[in-house]
């Protein structure tokens, strides 16, 4: 593509005016589709860039994520899709320089809310997890807002820790659908043989948790203390494999809460 | 000879505008992108006469302004948006369909969920719950997720407009980029169908240049009097695959999904 010569011929400060342009959709990108994301166009053209451009334009991310903290607000479109290239970054630096900031949000009026939720979401997606200790302060300065996503944090470094949290939850449909979907991700990423541990665990906090969001959460643990073992299916998975063939039979996963049985894929 | 609609449009321009228009197209040649673009221009069918003139005296104003060329274009057309001719509703396909990478949709679930997911997320459970089943609370969130950025680009089947538009495209994600004209798509690709009165019936359009801005896998359909646009296939193109239908709506939420929905990988 003829971008990515063009880039490597820009010096240092050229790159950083060319990222800042290409945020705002106004460079040749290689976009999937004419309406995608222009960050993930320049995630694309940086694996084409010659390393020590490559570097440079890192640089440049870091430089203007160093800015938009330091000034407290920006341009709310401009500041989504740096957010989402600082995802992929993975700087331990900047991620440091966004939970700073993080923490000085109720010092900061001008910043909008969708910013703040795209700080935090960033927060949660991007290494090094920030402690349990973080997301419990952030939790305090909204509650209703930041709860769902003080609880991925605390999921991805401390599961145990986060389920104590679920009693501080809002007692919304909303919550209580994200909580379910957040702790099945979490108990995906678990050993098998802490899995079942989890869910109990799970169940004895929702008596102490809102209804409404007690009633979706409960719903996934029942989905979860369900499950069948695979003898039941072995019948059905013999005939498959019989008639489709091994590659075509039904992948055979360790159980989801006796790790000692095999459970069919449902 | 008659004028294209191109040089007709140019036509009502003061001399100082076609001379600027004419000489930022000739700039245009040595870029690969951009010459696309300019060809685009001279070729563009979709736009009645007021239209396209209005779009050409933006372009012509910008660069008076001493504005560089690339973004006078880009500001004209987002001052031009969904000007093609608009279906009517009589018309209008019951089951529209498109192609756009699964990050960008990831973004897009998590946006449109307020800060209940982030990214990461909505990417993993989009993955996990492809081709299947989709959990409740998945489902929720799903249908508050945009269908695209500002503009949705969408596809149908022509002959059976109240089909899944995938149903008659090849399955393999070269198939789909072919038949679709998605030129830097080696991103993972997520297929979303859905019902276009589900999701409110916003207005479909025909697709203009300004739709498309600098996109250069985007080309204008010869004939004008054709309700809708037209995909171009790659090249090469072995298994001549046809132009498929194209049109545009304002970016509207996914609430006439239809599920299952596909995650296609390179």
């Amino acid at each position: 593509m003829k971008a990515a010569t063009s880039v490597n011929d820009l010096s240092h400060g050229e790159i950083r005016n060319w990222l800042e342009r290409a945020l705002l959709g106004r460079e040749s990108l290689p976009l999937a589709t004419p309406d995608e994301s222009p960050y993930l166009g320049v995630l694309r053209l940086q694996k084409k860039l010659k390393p020590p451009t490559r570097e440079s334009l890192w640089d440049a991310c870091r430089e203007l994520i160093a800015n938009f903290c330091a000034e407290g607000h920006g341009e709310p479109t401009f500041l989504e899709q740096l957010l989402g290239l600082v995802s992929a970054f993975k700087d331990p630096e900047t991620v440091a320089m966004l939970a700073d900031l993080a923490s000085r949000f109720p010092k900061l009026p001008q910043l909008s809310h969708e910013i703040r939720l795209a700080v935090l979401s960033t927060l949660v997606d991007t290494p090094p997890p920030q402690p349990p200790l973080f997301w419990s302060e952030i939790l305090k300065q909204d509650p209703e807002r930041y709860a769902a996503l003080a609880l991925s944090g605390v999921l991805a470094t401390n599961p145990a820790q986060a389920i104590q949290m679920l009693t501080a939850m809002p007692d919304t449909q909303r919550s209580g659908q994200a909580a379910a979907l957040k702790l099945d991700l979490a108990w995906d990423t678990l050993a098998p043989e802490k899995r079942f541990q989890f869910v109990q665990a799970v169940a004895q906090v929702l008596d102490h948790c809102g209804r409404r969001f007690a009633g979706f959460v409960g719903v996934w643990v029942s989905a979860k203390q369900s499950s069948r073992p695979a003898n039941i299916y072995s019948g059905l998975a013999a005939a498959l494999a019989n008639t489709l063939g091994e590659e075509n039979s039904p992948r055979v996963f360790s159980s989801r809460l006796c790790p000692r049985l095999e459970l069919m894929a449902a | 000879m008659r004028m294209s609609q191109y040089q007709e449009a140019l036509a009502v321009l003061p001399s100082g505008s076609t001379t600027a228009i004419q000489a930022a197209l000739n700039a245009w040649v040595g870029n690969p992108d951009l010459s696309q673009v300019g060809q685009n221009i001279c070729d563009e069918t979709a736009l009645v006469a007021a239209d396209f003139a209005k779009l050409l005296g933006s372009f012509a104003t910008e660069l008076a302004n001493g504005t560089a060329s690339k973004d006078s274009w880009i500001a004209a057309c987002r001052a031009h948006k969904r000007r093609g001719r608009q279906l009517p509703d009589v018309d209008c396909p019951s089951i529209l369909g498109r192609a756009r990478s699964l990050d960008d949709h990831a973004n897009s679930v998590a946006k449109g969920s307020g800060g209940a997911l982030t990214p990461a997320e909505a990417k993993r459970l989009l993955l996990k719950h492809a081709g299947g089943p989709v959990a409740p609370a998945l489902d929720s969130f799903m249908r508050l997720a945009p269908l695209g950025n500002y503009l949705v680009w969408a596809t149908f089947n022509a002959n059976n407009p109240a089909t899944d538009p995938f149903n008659h495209l090849p399955t393999s994600h070269g198939g789909i980029c072919t038949a679709l004209g998605l030129g830097w798509a080696n991103a993972i690709l997520i297929l979303l169908v859905w019902s276009h009165a589900g999701s409110g019936s916003p207005s479909l359009h025909r697709p203009t240049v300004a739709d498309a801005e600098v996109y250069p896998f985007y080309r204008p359909h010869r004939d004008a009097s054709a309700p809708w646009g037209f995909t171009c296939p790659l090249p090469p193109n072995p298994g001549g695959l046809q132009p498929q239908p194209e049109l545009v709506m304002p970016e509207t939420t996914s609430q006439g999904l239809r599920l299952p929905f596909r995650v296609i990988r390179a």
